[in-house]
């Protein structure tokens, strides 16, 4: 703790090197979204130089743990972790008011509550029988949503040839809990969800939420949580296999100006930044663009795990400068991918619908990698 | 507005009224959070040694995040009528207190003018609002192979109102000039509200050229609301060199050649003698960084003109090393205060580091006098100084010396740190240099204006100010005014 409250101090005093990476703060213009105000406010709490007030507090949950401040700072000083660490102390009375309403559903991993009814009829179909077969793993934001994505999952692999296993009830990876600060819970349901996992002991597990498989293989195992003989991949990294594998013949639908957008956890922590434009490359004429911020700087789509429940109004702000890079790098499709992200950007710029297209005028066609490759397979 | 009675309450309940109705809530914060942010800069506490918890500083009343020139003239249109005062702030990165709102106020927060206007590539302009930091606008106009070639080491942090309201310079401005070099017209809402433009043309004999009154204003006469400036395609190559010379005097000579000859490098950085044995790691001498950019052959041909002069002044070749790491990896370092170089270490129990840059400009002889003078004056005060020069013009350049030192923390501090830059301040201007060269006056170099202006300049830019702003509302107590 002495080495954080040394780090977040210095921090605290920066010249604020890292500000135009942090999505907060480029969505909101605020200076006190900015990194540095972060650890400012941080070191006066932990110094008693000012009392912990539910403002305060509620700030605390402004961060969207993206880890952008750390890539950009010379000294790689990282935000989120004082956030996480000034999250897990606070009591339940000074919680963000959203937060105290969700906490219960947070904490029981079952935050997004029943799968939408096409999702219950696909998921029926196919649930896991065959270890050698991978396993899918969607994560309860997408099981609850539309279901298009995984529609197309279905899709493309029967187009592909591939077969795979689902689970009639996925358990929660514990994100959502660990990274609002509620770490026991986290840990609780993580172990949950290595059980299940281990009952099952597939050869592969593809885990389609950039944050739940950032949870699983960064995280667990500093919880002392274990997967060990499993081979989890993520989903642009299985595809891009199987594309190579198969080689299947792409039309040229959707070639134009492309961009691909990187999502934070698949990204900066888990360093897949190749495979999903190389699929994008493999389609004929597209022209792969890259926006103004990109890898390592790739701002937060808005998900900031958690920060849709605490502050959704940023939220908004986020989807939509994310949607303006796009359009400023003259893209007319966005590529993610991960899935939550699409879903993030069309449930808060209006898009849900049966429509791909957030309903902005002269807007970017949003698409996650299920859902391009199901227009490009032949 | 830093008063607490129930008339001044009340008065400050109509402010925020008024400003909630011309912008919106979403638009205005009273928050404890916002105020405390917005009322400090990077004068405190870090680099000046207030001692801690005696002397808070001042605190807003109102943030406000108008998004277009309109909101801009409402707000200071509800701050004349109140006689309030307002601070415009675009990044905070300010060194010397120009944005901190000492006598409380509304500040406007003008990040969220963040709108490009318009990119003309075929006329080389870029029409902007002033809200956007830097990289984001760069990194825009790079998507579409162009470039400001403004390229400060702030570039991640500060925005386009607050460069040209600083007068800023960026890393390659020798070849691209300074902010105000690239600026071909600008909009700005005055102090009483109105709205005024200059024309964005490449040049002008009509009259005075007013861009260069509200450029280095530092808010005191208005808020820029738009800029169009110069921008330029991405140049095809660059070349990198990085040479040796005894000592500064010859590194100097070198520039000064470089400049005489026509040539017109990128970068032109000159070390002095301890900050090339401290961060450029060799035993003696003074290291000159050099970064070519544009076509092939005109960089060949800067490159081959260059090596005759570092020839002549028997300079050693270090090859193009240090000057691509500089480029690539550390022009925005800014080694403090996470660094863990020896120079800026730890300081002892009960003391504080210290530190400021007294940037001047003059001429080439002025350059290396004043480093001399200055490191003797440092170091009689206990302290170090260790300076470079990296920007350069035809008839002379820029100094960066940075000082650095610690201090047993108490109200002594205080005076000992104003004592370093009160004689610094007076040893520039003694030699002949100017108070500042791009970092810009704000609060701690506003009492040195008069050695700047004389005594009939600073009389005549108040009569300005008070011409323009009779309630003396935009920015108060800075520049010295």
């Amino acid at each position: 703790m002495s080495d954080l409250r040394e780090k977040t101090r210095l921090c605290s005093v920066c010249y604020k090197m890292c500000r135009d990476v942090c999505p907060v703060a480029g969505a909101t213009r605020h200076e006190a979204d900015s990194p540095t105000s972060r650890a400012f406010f941080a070191e006066q709490v932990m110094e008693e130089k000012k009392k912990l007030t539910l403002e305060i507090a509620d700030y605390f949950y402004r961060c969207s743990m993206c880890k952008a401040c750390r890539e950009a700072c010379e000294s790689g000083m990282d935000t989120s972790e004082i956030m996480l660490s000034a999250r897990s102390e606070l009591d339940d009375e000074v919680l963000p008011e959203k937060l105290k309403e969700s906490k219960r559903r947070v904490i029981s991993g079952n935050f997004y509550e029943e799968d939408s009814t096409d999702v219950k009829t696909l998921i029926s179909k196919q649930l896991a029988q065959n270890k050698e077969n991978p396993l899918f793993y969607f994560g309860g934001r997408l099981r609850a949503g539309r279901g298009d994505t995984i529609k197309s999952t279905f899709s493309i692999m029967e187009k592909l040839g591939v077969d795979f296993g689902v689970m009639e009830n996925e358990p929660a990876t514990g994100q959502l809990s660990y990274f609002l600060g509620f770490s026991n819970d986290a840990k609780r349901l993580g172990k949950g969800f290595a059980k299940k996992i281990k009952s099952i002991n597939p050869q592969t597990l593809v885990i389609f939420s950039a944050d739940d498989l950032r949870m699983v293989k960064l995280e667990y195992p500093n919880l002392g949580i274990e997967l060990e003989n499993i081979n989890i991949v993520s989903l642009p990294e299985f595809l891009f296999d199987i594309l190579n594998q198969k080689k299947p013949s792409l039309s040229d639908w959707g070639a134009g100006v492309i961009t691909y957008h990187d999502s934070c956890s698949l990204g900066r922590e888990l360093r897949v930044f190749e495979a999903p434009r190389e699929i994008i490359r493999m389609v004929p004429k597209a022209n792969l663009v890259e926006m103004a911020f990109n890898k390592d700087q790739a701002p937060c789509c808005g998900y900031g795990v958690g920060l849709e429940i605490t502050h959704p109004e940023i939220t908004k702000l986020m989807a939509r400068r994310l949607i303006s890079l796009a359009e400023d790098a003259g893209a007319e499709v966005m590529v993610m991918g991960c899935p939550t992200c699409r879903n993030v950007i069309l449930e808060n710029l209006g898009g849900e619908n049966e429509s791909n297209k957030p309903k902005r005028e002269g807007s970017v066609d949003i698409l996650d990698l299920p859902l391009f490759l199901e227009r490009i397979l032949l | 507005m830093n008063q607490t009675n129930s008339r001044y309450q009340f008065h400050k309940a109509v402010v925020e009224n008024e400003l909630i109705e011309a912008l919106g809530p979403g638009k205005v914060s009273t928050s404890f959070i916002d105020k405390e942010v917005y009322s400090r800069d990077l004068i405190v506490p870090w680099t000046c040694p207030l001692p801690e918890g005696d002397c808070k500083p001042p605190v807003a009343d109102f943030i406000v995040w108008p998004e277009t020139t309109e909101e801009v003239s409402e707000v200071i249109k509800i701050a004349n009528t109140h006689k309030v005062p307002v601070i415009p702030e675009c990044g905070g990165a300010q060194g010397g207190g120009s944005t901190l709102p000492l006598f409380g106020g509304i500040v406007i927060d003008v990040k969220a003018l963040n709108k490009i206007i318009n990119i003309d590539t075929d006329n080389h302009t870029v029409t902007t609002q002033p809200g956007l930091i830097c990289n984001e606008l760069e990194s825009t106009l790079n998507a579409v192979g162009y470039t400001m070639n403004h390229l400060p080491q702030s570039q991640h942090v500060s925005g386009i109102g607050g460069f040209l309201s600083a007068r800023s310079a960026g890393v390659i401005s020798t070849k691209y000039g300074k902010i105000t070099e690239m600026v071909q017209g600008m909009e700005v809402v005055l102090p009483n509200g109105e709205v005024m433009r200059t024309k964005a043309v490449p040049n002008s004999a009509a009259g005075p050229n007013f861009n260069y009154l509200f450029m280095g204003a530092e808010g005191t006469l208005g808020v820029i609301t738009e800029a169009t400036l110069r921008i330029r395609p991405l140049p095809e190559t660059r070349k990198f060199l990085s040479l040796l010379f005894s000592d500064l005097p010859t590194a100097m000579n070198a520039a000064r050649f470089i400049m005489r000859r026509g040539l017109w490098p990128a970068a032109i950085r000159i070390h002095d003698e301890l900050e090339t044995q401290y961060f450029q790691h060799q035993d003696s001498g003074s290291q000159m960084t050099l970064m070519f950019d544009g076509f092939e052959e005109l960089c060949e041909l800067e490159f081959k003109e260059t090596m005759k002069i570092a020839h002549t002044l028997k300079a050693e070749d270090l090859g193009e090393g240090p000057a691509r790491e500089w480029w690539e990896k550390k022009r925005f370092s800014i080694a403090f205060p996470t660094s863990d170089h020896p120079l800026f270490g730890i300081p002892f129990p009960g003391h504080i580091r210290v530190s400021g840059c007294i940037d001047s400009a003059g001429s080439f002889d002025y350059l290396v006098a004043v480093q001399r003078k200055l490191k003797e004056t440092v170091e009689q005060m206990n302290m170090f100084l260790a300076a470079h020069f990296s920007h350069f013009y035809p008839t002379g350049g820029m100094i960066y010396p940075t000082f650095v030192g610690q201090l047993k923390k108490g109200p002594e501090a205080v005076r000992t740190y104003n004592e370093v830059w009160r004689r610094g301040i007076v040893l520039s201007h003694n030699l002949g240099g100017t108070i500042n060269h791009h970092h810009g006056i704000g609060l701690n170099l506003g009492r040195f204006m008069k050695l700047e202006l004389g005594e009939a300049g600073l009389e005549n830019f108040r009569k300005i100010k008070h011409a323009m702003d009779p309630n003396n509302i935009m920015n108060p107590g800075k520049l010295g005014l």
